[in-house]
Formats: structure tokens, C-alpha cells, sequence
């Protein structure tokens, strides 16, 4: 790196780098790259027509592919929320928590303080973006870990909704229809759900494709002096990624409350793990080594077609977290091999290209 | 901190040094006193709960038993703390520790009424095991190299299937048999009027203190922790520090796990997970107190024991039970926040007296 490589000139440089280039795309190691790359959607793909064929009338129903999707469109939520800061390089464990309390205040609204629908969806998403405001600026000012101040919040909230609920389950009497239609209702035959989670994953991937604010977070994630060095305040895409960290957040625990129609304290803090599993999971797909939107929703549902597919077979149900559990280590570790591999395959080409083009500067001279 | 240098400096041949030492030590007297007083600020709530609460509740509140039941309650909460403060200060988060609890204290019940073991024998199976479950994690933090977050919260995981697919058949709760009820004595008994879970946690703080931070082992690790790259170039192989943490972490869990399984007689499902974020937050909230911006031992003990007193005298006076988590939760935000702002202050008058002691040179 230290060493003034010489800049590869035009003519003869060019074939050798070319070469070089031409097996970096279509060479064995290339072929292994996109193996892993696609590893996950194909796993799934295949987990699915596996018990497709087994299980031709319980599996493979479109009924039955209907009921997996929709069951994860909350963790989809949770672990998009979970994916926000992961870009920006901070973990947010509140996550969790600010679900929990939006479930929490969506089921009791209506009933203990006789809001109306549209009032109790208002006054249950409204303390999500704040949450995230206060963690993201607690981060920024005090420059706290992130790891600490949501630890705190999670903690805090805990309290806030145990106070509700006064520490027991809540059923209220009647849920209006309007309120649990929002995750119960069908639109073109499907579940309505499906349609937040595929409207906001698309909308978070273009985000993060071509929005310049979002390739920015991506930047202020992977190297936060490089980007103050070039003009990016990272400061304020961490915040950012706070605030829509938990507004995603809120919009799952909208939907688990009204899916649920009743609430027990601390009712949705198990999503945490899994959110986690799939936000790592899909970090080693698609787009390998970088926490990424589509890899994120792939791994949720390959590791649901799984998980039902088995549970189908009579896997007990203590085997789910185990499957979780497993599934997590194994694709991080495979993952850090991955890129341990890569770069040291990049080495290999950087080393190739010098190679090419040191003879080239000799004849030039 | 920054007065010291020209302090202990023989004079210089330039008047310069000298004349730097009289502004910076006067200036540096405030901030000294008050990191003194910040340093020691959750020790003195401790004993201000302590008096406050007596002297409002005398007949509920200031008895040595109340008192003792407060602290012993807290017991796990505290070892489990000191559990993880030790990977913590290696840099390495330990999320399985909660877990490890949980694991234990099932086991631990479930050879005990199921397999008639030996209490004795038992209690050492199930800290082998925790040992295990440590040398798993600390294997996949250092040689895998997956981010110990990632790999604890795994290992976590696949731990929370053990309990259920064990307790499966015993719906969801054992309990201590009458044969080895005796084993519930290392919990409940007492030595001295002392109950034994505080001599437990006072022997292990002890111990931590004089490894940790006495002994070269813990200056090592607490550069592994600070400055991974540092160390590794002033020969101190980390992985091996890391390594032992996390067993180290994994075993003290356990031992917490055997305190849960004695004190409560019974084991049911995930017991020890509630467990894992109030032991972060005194791990946390340790580290603003004692050696303030380390972790330490001493510190997180004090930590979860002055937020246990605070909480309970709250309580004993009136407030919501549901009070807790909200003061936990603040308490950690409120107390980081504090301490990296003092942290940043200290900075910032340093460099003003280093500004103001160079103006005058350049003056005179």
C-alpha cells in the first residue's frame, strides 16, 4: 500500500489486467463468491420445495405460504428496525422494547382511555420517534455507547408499560374491527401486512441504493472519520437511523397489537433474537459482508420455511430456537471466512495487476 | 492527572515547568475534588438510602434483616454482574450469561430430583457445564472471530432450547426434592448473622479485585480490552485473554445460576434472562464509580447494591413497585451520561490551563 505502485499505463498493461479481471468475474473463485452470495435465497427456495413435495397437503398450500408470510412480517419489522443503526455502525437493543410498548398502547387505548381508532393508532406510534430521538442524540452528545443508552431506554420502558398493564395481561371486552383490520384484513387476497413489509422494504432498499442520503449512512457506517474527512456529518445519519430504527419498531409492535387483539407485559420482547439472527443472517447475502435490506428479509423467511416445514415433520417446539440459534452462528462464521477469503483473493489480483504492470513500466521506459 | 508530570519533574533550567505547576494544581483542585466526590457518589447514595429510608421507615425499613433481605435478594443480579463485567473489560460482551444461568439452574434441579445426584456432586456438574458453555463461546469469539455480541447471542439461543425441550415433560417447573433440601442451605443459611449469598459475592469482589486489579494478569486484559492492537504489539497475546474471560464469565454465571436454584427451590423456564440486562446496567453503572471509565469489580457490586436500596426504600415508602425498571433504566442513561460529560470537561479545562500556562510563558 506504502509502496508508489506505478499507475498501469495504457497498451500492454491492459491484457494482463483484463485477465485478471476476466477471472475475478467468470474464474472458480468467482463461481464459489456467488454461491455464497445467493446461498440463502437458494436454501430457502429449496427448503420450501423440499417440503413442498413432502408435505404436498399441508406444506406446499398456497394457504400455508400465506399464513408464513404474514406471521413474519413482524420480525421483518423488528429486524429492519435492527438494521437501520447496524448500518451506521451502532446496535439499538430498544428496539424490542418500543414494539412492545406501541403493542402495548394500541390494544389498550381504546379500551382504557375510549380513543378513537385513528386516535389510538396516533397516540401509540408517538412516543417510537421520540424514543429514537432521545437514543440517537444521548448517542451524539454524550457519546455514549449506543449499547448502553438502549439498554437504558429498554430497561425504562419496561416500567412504563408494566405501570399500564399494572403488571398483568390486559383483554379488553371489544377491539374495534377498524383497529384489528389493520393486520387481519386481506387486500388482494393477501394479508395486509405483506404489503407494509414489501412496501417498506422496497422503499428502505432504494433508500440505501440510490438515495445519496442513504449511501451516505452507508458511509458514515463503514468509516466514520473517512466520512467526516469528506464533508459528511455522521452525527446526524446516526440520529436519523435512530429515529427510523424506531419508527419501524412501532410499526411492528402495530402490528403485533392489533394481530394479538390482547397484550401481556412484555409481550414481544422475544423478537429481539430473532430480529438479531436475521439482520447477521442476511448480512452474508446478497450483498455479502454489508448489513443489507433484501438479504435482510430473505434470511427471515428462509429461516421460517424451515422452522414450519420441520415443525410440520413433529419437531418438538423447543427445537426453534435451536434452529435460530444455529443457524446465526453458522452464518456469521461462514460469512467472516467469506470475507477473510475475498480479501485475501483481492490481494492475490492486486498482486497480479502489479505484477502485469511492472514489466510494461519497464518497456515504456 | 496532567498536573503530575512537571510536579514530579526536577525543575527545568527554563522557569517555565515551574511556573506551569502552581496554575494547573490550583485549577486542577476543583475538578479534583469533585471527580472524588463523582467517583464515590454511588457509595454515598448507598449509605444516604441506607440512613434516609431507616430514618423515615425505622420499623419496616431500617432493620438488619430488611436490610440483608434487600441485599441477598440481589444476589444473582450481583454475581452475574461480576460475571460480565469481566469479558467487558476485555472488550468483549457476554449476552449468554443470562442464559447460562437459566441452564444451570435447570440442570442443576433436574439432577437432583430426577437423577438423585449428590448436591455436592451436581452443583459441580453444572459448573463444569456453565465452564463448557464458556469454553464454546470464548472458542467462537477468538478462533471463528465472530463478534462476541453475535456469537454469545447465539450460543444464548441454542441454550434457550435445552430448558424448554428439558422442562417439556415436567410442565414447565421443577422442584427440589425433599432429599436434597439440604442443598437449599447454601442460599438461605448464614454465617455470623451474615447471610451467605453476601459473603459468596464479598469473596468473589475480593478475589476479581486482587486478580483483575492487583495482579499483572488484569492489567493485560484491561489492555486487551482498551486497545487490542496496543497490546498485541507490546506482547500480550489477547485471544488468550479473551479466551479466559469469557470461561471465567461462563463459570461465575453458573455459580449464579446454583445461588437461583437454591434460593428459589424451583427452576421453570428462562429464570435467568430477566436477569441479564440489570447485571449490564450495574456493570455499567459500576464503571462510572470507584475507577471511574473502567470497568471494576467493587464498582459494579456497589452499583447494583445502591440501586436495590434505592428501589426497595422507594417502595417501602410508597412508590409503584413498577418504579424499578424506570430508575434502573434512568439511573444507567442519567449516570454514563455524567460521567462522559465530566469526562469531556476534564479534557477541555486541561487543555484551557495548558493554553493559559503557555500564554504566560510567551508573555514572560
Amino acid at each position: 500500500m506504502s509502496q508508489a505502485a506505478p499507475r498501469p499505463p495504457g497498451g500492454p498493461v491492459r491484457s494482463g489486467y483484463s485477465l485478471a479481471r476476466w477471472r475475478a468475474r467468470f474464474g472458480p473463485d468467482a463461481l464459489v463468491a456467488g454461491a455464497g452470495r445467493y446461498g440463502i435465497p437458494a436454501f430457502g427456495i429449496l427448503v420450501a420445495v423440499f417440503f413442498s413435495a413432502l408435505r404436498p397437503d399441508t406444506y406446499g398450500t398456497l394457504e400455508n405460504f400465506r399464513a408464513i408470510l404474514d406471521t413474519q412480517v413482524v420480525v421483518v419489522f423488528v429486524a429492519l428496525a435492527i438494521m437501520l443503526p447496524m448500518v451506521v455502525g451502532e446496535f439499538d437493543l430498544s428496539v424490542a422494547a418500543v414494539a412492545t410498548l406501541v403493542a402495548t398502547l394500541v390494544v389498550g387505548l381504546p379500551g382504557k382511555q375510549h380513543l378513537g381508532v385513528v386516535a389510538s393508532i396516533v397516540v401509540a406510534l408517538l412516543p417510537a420517534p421520540l424514543i429514537g430521538l432521545v437514543n440517537g442524540l444521548l448517542v451524539v452528545r454524550f457519546r455514549i455507547s449506543a449499547f448502553v443508552v438502549t439498554l437504558g431506554t429498554s430497561t425504562l420502558l419496561a416500567g412504563i408499560w408494566l405501570a399500564y398493564l399494572d403488571g398483568k395481561q390486559y383483554l379488553p371486552a371489544s377491539i374495534p374491527d377498524a383497529l384489528t383490520g389493520i393486520s387481519r384484513d386481506t387486500l388482494l387476497g393477501l394479508p395486509r401486512p405483506l404489503f407494509y413489509a414489501a412496501i417498506t422494504a422496497a422503499l428502505l432498499w432504494f433508500f440505501f441504493a440510490y438515495v445519496r442520503a442513504g449511501r451516505r449512512m452507508q458511509m458514515a457506517g463503514s468509516n466514520r472519520a473517512a466520512a467526516r474527512l469528506v464533508g459528511i456529518r455522521p452525527e446526524r445519519y446516526l440520529v436519523a437511523s435512530f429515529v427510523g430504527s424506531a419508527l419501524l419498531a412501532g410499526v411492528a409492535g402495530l402490528i403485533l397489537g392489533t394481530e394479538l387483539g390482547s397484550i401481556y407485559p412484555g409481550e414481544g420482547l422475544s423478537l429481539l433474537l430473532p430480529g438479531f439472527a436475521a439482520v447477521f443472517l442476511g448480512a452474508t447475502t446478497i450483498d455479502p459482508g454489508r448489513f443489507n435490506v433484501l438479504g435482510t428479509v430473505v434470511a427471515v423467511y428462509a429461516v421460517a420455511f424451515l422452522v414450519s416445514g420441520l415443525q410440520q415433520l413433529g419437531l418438538a417446539p423447543w427445537a426453534t430456537p435451536l434452529l435460530n440459534g444455529v443457524a446465526l452462528l453458522l452464518a456469521v462464521a461462514l460469512s467472516t471466512l467469506a470475507i477473510r477469503a475475498r480479501q485475501g483473493r483481492a490481494r492475490r489480483l492486486q498482486l497480479e495487476i502489479l505484477k502485469a504492470s511492472v514489466p510494461a513500466e519497464g518497456a515504456a521506459g | 492527572m496532567k498536573a503530575r508530570v512537571p510536579e514530579r519533574e526536577a525543575p527545568a533550567v527554563d522557569a517555565g515547568p515551574v511556573d506551569m505547576v502552581t496554575p494547573a494544581s490550583k485549577g486542577a483542585f476543583g475538578v479534583r475534588a469533585a471527580e472524588q466526590v463523582g467517583r464515590f457518589a454511588l457509595l454515598i447514595l448507598l449509605i444516604a438510602c441506607l440512613i434516609g429510608f431507616s430514618a423515615v421507615r425505622p420499623q419496616s425499613f431500617g432493620t438488619l434483616d430488611n436490610v440483608f433481605t434487600i441485599l441477598g435478594g440481589q444476589a444473582e443480579v450481583v454475581l452475574l454482574a461480576l460475571a460480565i463485567t469481566i469479558p467487558l473489560m476485555a472488550g468483549s460482551f457476554d449476552f449468554s450469561a443470562g442464559a447460562v444461568v437459566s441452564t444451570t439452574t435447570v440442570a442443576l434441579l433436574g439432577l437432583l430430583a430426577d437423577s438423585h445426584l449428590e448436591p455436592a456432586l451436581a452443583v459441580a456438574a453444572v459448573v463444569g457445564l456453565a465452564l463448557l458453555i464458556g469454553v464454546v463461546n470464548a472458542f467462537l469469539v477468538t478462533v471463528v472471530r465472530i463478534h462476541s455480541l453475535v456469537a454469545t447471542l447465539g450460543t444464548a439461543t441454542v441454550l434457550s432450547s435445552f430448558w424448554t425441550w428439558y422442562l417439556g415433560p415436567h410442565s414447565g417447573l421443577i422442584v427440589i426434592p425433599p432429599a436434597a433440601a439440604s442443598f437449599e442451605a447454601l442460599a438461605r443459611g448464614s454465617l455470623a448473622g451474615v447471610p451467605l449469598p453476601l459473603i459468596y459475592i464479598a469473596v468473589v469482589v475480593l478475589a476479581l479485585e486482587l486478580v483483575l486489579h492487583l495482579a499483572p494478569v488484569g492489567r493485560r486484559l484491561y489492555v486487551a480490552g482498551a486497545n487490542p492492537r496496543a497490546a498485541r504489539l507490546s506482547g500480550i497475546r489477547t485471544e488468550r485473554y479473551v479466551f479466559a474471560s469469557f470461561v471465567a464469565a461462563a463459570v461465575l454465571a453458573g455459580v449464579a445460576g446454583v445461588m437461583l436454584a437454591a434460593r428459589h427451590g424451583t427452576a421453570t423456564p428462562g429464570d435467568g434472562d430477566p436477569l441479564l440486562f440489570p447485571a449490564f446496567t450495574a456493570a455499567f453503572l459500576g464503571a462510572t464509580t470507584i475507577r471511574p471509565g473502567r470497568f471494576n469489580p467493587t464498582g459494579t457490586a456497589i452499583a447494583a447494591f445502591a440501586l436495590a436500596v434505592f428501589v426497595a426504600g422507594l417502595i417501602a415508602v410508597g412508590a409503584s413497585p413498577y418504579l424499578q425498571p424506570v430508575l434502573n433504566g434512568g439511573a444507567l442513561i442519567v449516570a454514563v451520561a455524567l460521567s462522559a460529560w465530566s469526562g469531556t470537561l476534564r479534557i477541555s479545562q486541561a487543555r484551557r490551563e495548558q493554553l493559559r500556562a503557555l500564554r504566560r510563558r510567551a508573555a514572560a
